[in-house]
């Protein structure tokens, strides 16, 4: 599977995943996507392009999603296709990490925007 | 008569099933296997013309099924043989898995409940709750030394 990096603004790192997220892709990511869980603040893990999600590949989210947790910082998943939904949810995943369809929400959710100033 | 067309017990539970279409195949025991067993249940589903819901559910139960088997099954590093027999018969899709490995009937092992905080939740554990929510049922036997294992999926009838 193919894992894109990009930083955005408001310290997001987003990470785009491609392909099946199954035991040889989970494997095959894990390694960077554990580095960034290490080393950035704010993750939107864009799953938008993934089509399978086996309990390996969820054993990396959950796992980079505590870390994060651990260092104050804050992971989220986007836009799952419907299968790959349906296995965030069977699975319980979805209680854990958020879930967002929306790129403004997801953000928001990562960093809240400031109050404006009166 | 070679290795792949000898009946086995996964065959006996799937003609018990009521055959009407199918295909066997043998994996060895190693991870790098799973790739080519997930092809291959694909081209199955292609075949008899399932929906794209029914083949990725029943593309992830056998992942989750072979992983398992191949990750904890064996008390030794020799090669094993694990068997999958894929059945269309009316209006399920049976997948059975053959392995000579530990007794395991994941009927009976203890439901894992999901963890209701991320720092409580374990990182692993979800395979087998998965696989037992993406099929209709659930069949165990241990015969002959060997653990197989029935799952299947019953078919939405167009007509109803």
């Amino acid at each position: 599977m193919e894992m894109h990096v990009e930083k955005l603004d408001g310290d997001i790192t987003r990470i785009r995943l491609v392909g099946r997220m199954d035991h040889a892709g989970a494997t095959g990511i894990d390694a960077r996507f554990m580095e960034s869980a290490a080393s950035d603040k704010f993750l939107l893990v864009d799953l938008s392009k993934v089509s399978f999600l086996a309990s390996m590949g969820i054993r990396t989210l959950i796992t980079a999603a505590k870390a994060l947790r651990e260092r104050g910082g804050k992971m989220i998943l986007f836009s799952p296709d419907l299968m790959v939904a349906k296995v965030l949810k069977t699975s319980g995943t979805d209680m854990l990490i958020p879930v967002y369809y929306d790129l403004g929400l997801a953000r928001n959710a990562l960093q809240p925007s400031p109050a404006p100033k009166r | 008569m070679n290795r792949r067309d000898r009946p086995g017990a996964a065959d006996a539970a799937a003609a018990a099933a009521g055959r009407v279409a199918g295909e066997r195949r043998v994996f060895q025991n190693s991870l790098s296997e799973l790739a080519g067993a997930g092809e291959w249940l694909r081209s199955f589903a292609v075949e008899c013309g399932l929906t794209h819901e029914v083949t990725h559910d029943l593309d992830l139960a056998l992942h989750e099924v072979l992983t398992n088997i191949i990750s904890y099954a064996y008390r030794d590093n020799r090669h094993h043989e694990i068997t999958v027999v894929l059945r269309e018969h009316s209006n399920r899709i049976s997948v059975v898995v053959e392995d000579d490995g530990v007794p395991f009937n994941p009927l009976t092992a203890p439901p894992t409940h999901p963890a209701a905080t991320l720092e409580q939740s374990p990182p692993g554990g979800r395979g087998l709750r998965l696989m037992r929510s993406l099929v209709d049922e659930l069949q165990y036997a241990r015969r002959d030394g060997k653990n197989v294992l029935t799952m299947i999926v019953v078919l939405d009838d167009p007509f109803s």
